[in-house]
C-alpha cells in the first residue's frame, strides 16, 4: 500500500516536472515569436502592435516564476557555496533542511500576498491585451506554488530535467 | 529593541552565509524587515513583480539562448578555425588564435563562463600541441573569457542596467571598446611571456582551404554584426537585437543540421535558458525589493556621505570604488555585487559628476574581472571544471593576464571616452 502511494507520488512528480519545464519552453519560444513578429511587423510593414509587447512581458513574468521553480530542483539559483562546503557534513544537512523550511515560508508569503493583490487589484484591464490584471497578478502565487510543489518532492524524487550546459558541447578535438 | 533595518541586514548576512538562495535571500530579508517594522508585507509581492515587468530585461532570457543555440550550432568550431586562419602563422600563433576566438564568440555570447564550456577544451588542445604549456594554456583560456562578458552581448551589463535604471543600449556599446582593449591587452601579455619559449606556428593553409573555411565561417560572423550592427544603426533596440540573435540562432541551427535539427538538443536549450534566466529574472525582480528597502532606510545618501567625509575627489571617489569591487570580486560573486552594490553605489556617479553610462560600464568591467580572480571566481571554477585541473595549477600562470585587465580597468576610469565615445557618436547617451 504504502509503496503503491511513493510509486504513483513518483509518477505525479515526473510528470509535473516535464509540464512545467514544457511551459518554461513554450513561454519562452512565444516570447521570442512575439518579439520577432514585432520587429518584423514594424520594419517590414510598418505597423506596430501594441499587444504584442504586453503579451511577451507578461508571458516573461510567468516564465520566470515557472523557471524559477526547475531552477529549484536543479540548484540553478545563484547562491553562495564557500562556506557551506566547509561544514561537515551532518551540519550542511541541518542547513539543507533549515534552508528548504524558510525558503518555504517565503514562498507562502508571496502566496499570500500575491494571490491578495490579485484578488483585489486584479479588476482593471490592461492597456493593450484587454485581459484583467489578475491574470497578470496570478504569476505570483502560481509560481509560488509550482515552487512549493518542488522544495516538497524535491527532497523523495529525483530531478527529470536537465539543466547541464556540458550535455550539449560537442566534443570537437581538432 | 532591534530596529527593523538591523534585523533585515542581519537576516540577509546570516541566510546568505549560509548558503541560502539569493533571491530568496533577498526576500525574507525585507518579509523580516516589514515584520519587525509592524508593516505589511504586500510591498514584498507587490516590488517583486515590478522589478520583474520590464520589457528591456527581456534580452536576458533571449542573449541567453541564442548563445545556447549558437553553442548548439558548432559556432565554437567554426569560429576557432576563423581565427586559426587569421594569426594561427604568427609565432606564438595559438595563444592568439585563443584571444580572438573568444573575442569572436564573446561577439555572439554574453557571459564568460559559456565561453570557457564552448571553446574552452579546444584552445587548450590546441595551444598545447603548439607548445605551449598545459597550464599557461588553461589560464590564457580562463583570462580571455571576461571579454565574453564585458563584448556586447553582454548579460551581466544588461542587468546592471535594469537594476539601476541606466541606458541598456548605451552601455551595451560601451563594453566594445574595453572589450577590445582587453584583447589588445592580452595579446601584449602573450607577447612577453612567449618571447623565448619555443613555440610553433600553425602551418600554413592553402588558398583553397583557407577560402573554404571563411565562408563556412561567414554565417556565424554575421552574429556578432547583426547584434552589434542593429544596436549601433539605431535599427535595433537592445530587447529587439536579442530577439533577432535567437532568431539567426535558430537559423544557423537548421542550416547546420541539413534541417533536421537534434529534437532532444533544442528542447534542452530552450528549458535550460527558460531556467537560467528565469533563476536570474527572479534576483532581478528580489533586487527591486531590496534596493526599495534600502532606498527608504537612506543607505545610498549614506554611502555616499561616508564616501565623501574622505574625499569628494571625483578620481580619489572613482578609486575607491574600484578597488571596493575589486576586493569584492576576489570573495564574491558578481551577480550579489549586481544586484545589491550597484544599485547603492549608482547614485553616486551623479554625485562626481561621472556619467552612468561610464560607471556601469567600469563597474561591471571591475565585477567581470571577479570572475577570474581567486579564491571565488565562477570563470574560474567552470575553466577548472572544464579542462579537468585544479585551481592551484592554473593560477600561478595567470598574473600577466590580471595585470592586462588591470591596466585596462584603469584605462577606461580615467579616460572616460574609450567607454563613451562610441554610444555619444550613436546618439545613445
Amino acid at each position: 500500500m504504502k509503496f503503491q502511494i511513493a510509486r504513483v507520488l513518483a509518477r505525479f512528480d515526473h510528470a509535473q516536472q516535464m509540464f512545467i519545464a514544457a511551459l518554461v519552453a513554450f513561454s519562452l519560444l512565444l516570447m521570442v515569436s512575439t518579439v520577432i513578429f514585432l520587429v518584423v511587423a514594424r520594419y517590414v510593414f510598418g505597423i506596430g502592435y501594441f499587444w504584442g509587447e504586453e503579451l511577451a512581458r507578461y508571458t516573461m513574468i510567468y516564465m520566470a516564476f515557472l523557471g524559477g521553480s526547475v531552477a529549484i530542483r536543479a540548484e540553478q539559483h545563484p547562491r553562495l557555496t564557500i562556506f557551506v562546503s566547509m561544514m561537515p557534513a551532518g551540519l550542511a544537512r541541518v542547513v539543507a533542511m533549515l534552508t528548504r523550511l524558510l525558503m518555504a515560508v517565503t514562498l507562502v508569503v508571496l502566496f499570500v500576498q500575491g494571490l491578495d493583490i490579485a484578488l483585489n487589484e486584479g479588476r482593471m484591464r490592461t492597456p493593450a491585451l484587454r485581459i484583467t490584471y489578475f491574470w497578470v497578478f496570478m504569476a505570483v502565487p502560481i509560481g509560488a506554488a509550482a515552487m512549493l510543489l518542488q522544495l516538497a518532492l524535491g527532497p523523495f524524487f529525483p530531478n527529470a530535467v536537465s539543466v547541464n550546459e556540458e550535455d550539449d558541447i560537442e566534443e570537437v578535438t581538432e | 529593541m532591534i530596529s527593523a533595518f538591523a534585523a533585515m541586514l542581519i537576516a540577509f548576512a546570516v541566510l546568505t552565509l549560509f548558503g541560502f538562495p539569493l533571491s530568496f535571500a533577498m526576500l525574507l530579508a525585507c518579509i523580516t524587515y516589514f515584520f519587525v517594522a509592524g508593516e505589511p508585507f504586500y510591498l514584498v509581492a507587490q516590488q517583486f513583480f515590478n522589478g520583474m515587468d520590464i520589457f528591456t530585461i527581456m534580452a536576458i532570457p533571449f542573449f541567453m539562448l541564442a548563445g545556447d543555440l549558437m553553442v548548439a550550432s558548432g559556432t565554437a568550431d567554426k569560429l576557432l578555425r576563423f581565427a586559426q586562419l587569421l594569426v594561427g602563422r604568427v609565432r606564438g600563433g595559438t595563444g592568439y588564435v585563443n584571444i580572438v576566438a573568444s573575442m569572436l564568440f564573446g561577439g555572439c555570447s554574453g557571459s564568460s563562463v559559456a565561453d570557457i564550456a564552448a571553446l574552452g577544451r579546444m584552445q587548450v588542445s590546441m595551444m598545447e600541441k603548439s607548445g605551449f604549456s598545459r597550464e599557461f594554456s588553461a589560464a590564457l583560456t580562463i583570462s580571455t573569457s571576461i571579454k565574453g562578458a564585458i563584448i556586447p552581448p553582454s548579460i551581466p551589463i544588461v542587468l546592471v542596467g535594469a537594476v539601476t535604471g541606466t541606458s541598456i543600449g548605451g552601455m551595451l556599446i560601451g563594453g566594445l571598446v574595453p572589450g577590445l582593449l582587453v584583447a589588445i591587452a592580452m595579446a601584449v601579455a602573450v607577447f612577453f611571456t612567449t618571447r623565448r619559449a619555443g613555440i610553433l606556428s600553425l602551418p600554413r593553409k592553402t588558398w583553397r582551404q583557407a577560402l573554404r573555411i571563411v565562408l563556412e565561417s561567414l554565417p556565424f560572423l554575421a552574429m556578432p554584426g547583426i547584434i552589434l550592427g542593429g544596436i549601433l544603426s539605431g535599427v535595433f533596440t537592445p530587447t529587439e537585437a536579442s530577439a533577432a540573435a535567437v532568431g539567426w540562432g535558430f537559423i544557423l541551427l537548421m542550416v547546420s543540421s541539413r534541417g533536421r535539427p537534434d529534437l532532444a538538443v533544442l528542447w534542452r536549450v530552450f528549458v535550460r535558458s527558460g531556467t537560467l534566466a528565469g533563476a536570474v529574472l527572479m534576483l532581478t525582480g528580489a533586487s527591486n525589493v531590496f534596493s526599495w528597502v534600502l532606498a527608504s532606510e537612506q543607505v545610498p545618501a549614506l554611502i555616499a556621505e561616508t564616501i565623501f567625509a574622505i574625499t569628494e575627489n571625483p578620481i580619489l571617489v572613482l578609486l575607491i570604488i574600484n578597488i571596493f569591487l575589486l576586493i569584492w570580486g576576489l570573495f564574491m560573486d558578481m551577480l550579489p555585487a549586481i544586484f545589491i552594490v550597484l544599485p547603492i553605489l549608482m547614485p553616486l556617479s551623479v554625485e562626481i559628476g561621472v556619467d552612468p553610462v561610464h560607471f556601469g560600464v567600469m563597474a561591471t568591467f571591475n565585477l567581470v574581472i571577479g570572475l577570474i580572480t581567486p579564491p571565488y571566481g565562477t570563470a574560474l571554477f567552470t575553466g577548472a571544471i572544464v579542462l579537468n585541473m585544479p585551481i592551484e595549477r592554473i593560477v600561478g600562470h595567470m598574473w600577466p593576464f590580471f595585470l592586462a585587465a588591470l591596466a585596462v580597468l584603469m584605462l577606461i576610469t580615467y579616460v572616460p571616452e574609450t567607454v563613451l565615445f562610441l554610444p555619444r557618436m550613436m546618439g545613445l547617451l
